[in-house]
């Protein structure tokens, strides 16, 4: 097992109170495998990836319990340090937007040297070389010339390759992916995600891959966990959630999708909105939109149930 | 089309050329992108067209033109008969009476300044159709219809949610009665399970009041739930148009199979068979020669390079510009 994650907990201290963005997930990823984390805006499935490299912002939010073990070490307890060895070296992230990401003022070059310099001891002279293979392994075109170029010459899906390939630069054993290929067009994005899928192929890296999007998690993942209002509601094998979900919001999500090979005349919707973390609904977070209340689900919050082997959701029905 | 529906707008050889200028103090024109390059369409009364592209292909060029927020190349836009790029005075009124948007993102579609009551009473003002007596219930009868209650009017966009948002959107372009809305991207920007409340509620709209929609969105499921009629843009052409399920079940134009392809199916069982495109949407500016598409085709042919395809009809209300048909 590469990463395991006990019970995170993240808040935010605000002058209005205590924001539980990540209260309380637990979740393993194993070596070359990718899993799928879902969840709406405000999830908390960003932050929990920002805890996992410790780069929740400070000193308004902090890691308030939990661990995180990669390799079986806490990162939870490491210095500032140690983290700085650890990020771009064995984790690794691609952001959303690589317009944001990237410096505009290097090269692109320039930017995938920065990390390999940082964390590997390579002469200077090979430093180049190893650059272009990187951009050859995310298949750009031409990489000498493109590892001239700034950020601005290049399109989104190729800027985004650029991304992966600081990304992959340094060989991470786990690689975040906070909503990728969102900002990218659907023919684009669909080559980004093949290209993920051959690149860990080749080198055996475990994904946590960050999405609202069901149609892409679909494609890419072996496990989903389903986020909402800060706890994983629910989680299984790709396959078998998509196919069978348990919890009434995985449910719901899933018929309020409108479908690409059947004519719909009403999609059904799920009421109301996500509620605002400030103000939790005691007992389960869902009951205020679930079309199926107990009245268990008013006062506590369901436990996690497991269903066979691989399959738990956290439900008052399921018990 | 079929004879007893009205044609509501008719888009005929519309084109859109941008200049591109040179040098700092005598500029020249270096070229044109052709954002929207000779496109026709039909869209018959309380129907929905749903154009369905990439992002630079054209679409929203193609909605801002209609609405006349750009002056077109050449080509005509007619409304209900009348040309609308010669629409003035009482009549470009009128026309803006009857044409609204909604846009992608509310944040930046509302007026941060102005509680949502006057955000939606603004354009009943300015149209002069509705006497000063009758807007305050028009303002309350358009938040009841979009599932907001009385007290939002006296609140500031800030202060809703996303989809609360683009439900203050939808309100403000229903609250006139338009004969047209154009939908640009409208729930893109919202969350997936708030989605469906919004599709949901332009549906209803269209049944009770008989609006028609231009649905621009790069999402086919999406615009498969709304639209009658699709037309798939590619670099500022029509590739693909048609009866809707005409286009979704027989998909002719390879870059709409891959497009269907590339959008992920949801269910396993919906797994179709991947094409995956290879490089990138050439530049509008210096558009390839022959058909648009033919760098990243995987069935292209010689002729391909050569010229250029027309749209043709195949089959019953169905039409694709491609060499292979």
């Amino acid at each position: 097992m590469l990463l395991e994650v006990k019970d995170l907990k993240t808040y935010f201290h605000t002058r209005r109170g205590v924001v539980k963005a990540v209260n309380g997930v637990s979740f393993t990823l194993d070596a070359g495998k990718t899993l799928g984390l879902v969840g709406e805006s405000g999830s908390g499935k960003s932050i929990t990836a920002l805890s996992l490299l410790r780069l929740v912002p400070e000193p308004a939010g902090r890691i308030a319990g939990g661990e995180i073990l990669l390799d079986g070490e806490d990162l939870v307890k490491k210095s500032a340090r140690e983290m700085r060895r650890i990020r771009g070296a064995k984790v690794s992230m691609i952001l959303q937007d690589s317009m944001m990401s990237l410096n505009p003022v290097y090269t692109v070059g320039n930017q995938v040297a920065e990390s390999i310099i940082a964390h590997q001891s390579i002469p200077r002279g090979e430093v180049h070389s190893k650059v272009v293979e990187m951009l050859r392994l995310v298949r750009i075109p031409a990489p000498e010339r493109r590892a001239k170029q700034y950020p601005h010459e290049m399109s989104g899906g190729m800027r985004q390759r650029v991304s992966g390939a600081i990304a992959f630069s340094c060989q991470p054993s786990l690689l975040i992916c906070d909503e990728p290929t969102t900002s990218l067009d659907v023919t684009i994005q669909a080559q980004y995600l093949k290209l993920l899928k051959d690149i860990q192929r080749e080198t055996g890296v475990a994904v946590l891959f960050i999405t609202h999007d069901l149609g892409v998690v679909a494609k890419i993942c072996d496990d989903i966990a389903v986020m909402y209002a800060g706890r994983i509601v629910e989680m299984a094998p790709a396959m078998e959630l998509l196919t069978r979900p348990m919890h009434p919001y995985t449910e719901a999500l899933m018929k309020c999708l409108p479908s690409l090979d059947k004519n719909v005349s009403r999609l059904p919707s799920i009421q109301g909105a996500p509620p605002t973390l400030l103000q939790m609904p005691p007992g389960c977070s869902f009951w205020p939109r679930c079309p199926d209340v107990r009245p268990a689900c008013k006062e506590q919050y369901p436990p996690f149930i497991a269903l066979n082997e691989h399959h738990s959701a956290s439900c008052w029905k399921l018990s | 089309m079929t004879a007893d529906k009205s044609i509501l707008l008719e888009v005929q050889g519309l084109k859109k050329y941008f200049p591109v200028t040179e040098g700092l103090v005598f500029l020249r024109t270096a070229g044109y992108v052709k954002a929207v390059d000779d496109i026709d369409f039909e869209l018959p009364e309380r129907q929905t067209l749903g154009l369905v592209g990439e992002s630079g292909c054209g679409k929203t060029t193609t909605a801002r033109v209609i609405l006349r927020l750009e002056e077109p190349t050449s080509g005509r836009v007619c409304f209900q008969g009348k040309d609308v790029s010669r629409l003035g005075g009482a009549d470009l009124r009128r026309y803006r009476a009857a044409v609204h948007a909604v846009f992608q993102d509310p944040t930046s579609s509302l007026n941060p300044r102005m509680r949502v009551g006057s955000i939606i009473s603004e354009p009943l003002e300015v149209s002069g159709k509705i006497p000063r007596s009758e807007i305050k219930d028009r303002v309350k009868e358009s938040l009841d219809f979009v599932g907001l209650n009385q007290d939002s009017a006296g609140l500031f966009p800030h202060e809703f949610s996303g989809g609360q948002r683009q439900r203050v959107a939808l309100a403000r372009a229903f609250a006139l009665r338009p004969r047209l809305i154009v939908l640009d991207e409208p729930v893109s920007s919202l969350d997936v399970s708030i989605r469906a409340q919004i599709l949901n509620l332009a549906k209803d709209m269209q049944e009770q009041a008989g609006i028609s929609f231009l649905l621009i969105s790069h999402d086919l499921a999406t615009v498969r739930y709304m639209s009658h009629r699709i037309a798939v843009m590619y670099l500022g052409k029509i590739v693909e148009a048609g009866a809707r399920d005409e286009v979704y079940s027989h998909p002719l134009h390879p870059y709409t199979s891959a497009l269907l392809s590339a959008a992920s199916p949801l269910r396993p069982g919906d797994q179709q068979k991947e094409v995956v495109l290879t490089g990138e949407v050439s530049s509008p500016l210096n558009p390839p020669s022959g058909c648009r598409f033919h760098p990243r085709c995987d069935r292209r042919m010689k002729s391909c390079s050569d010229t250029e395809p027309q749209l043709k009809p195949a089959g019953a209300d169905h039409q694709v510009a491609c060499h292979l048909y």
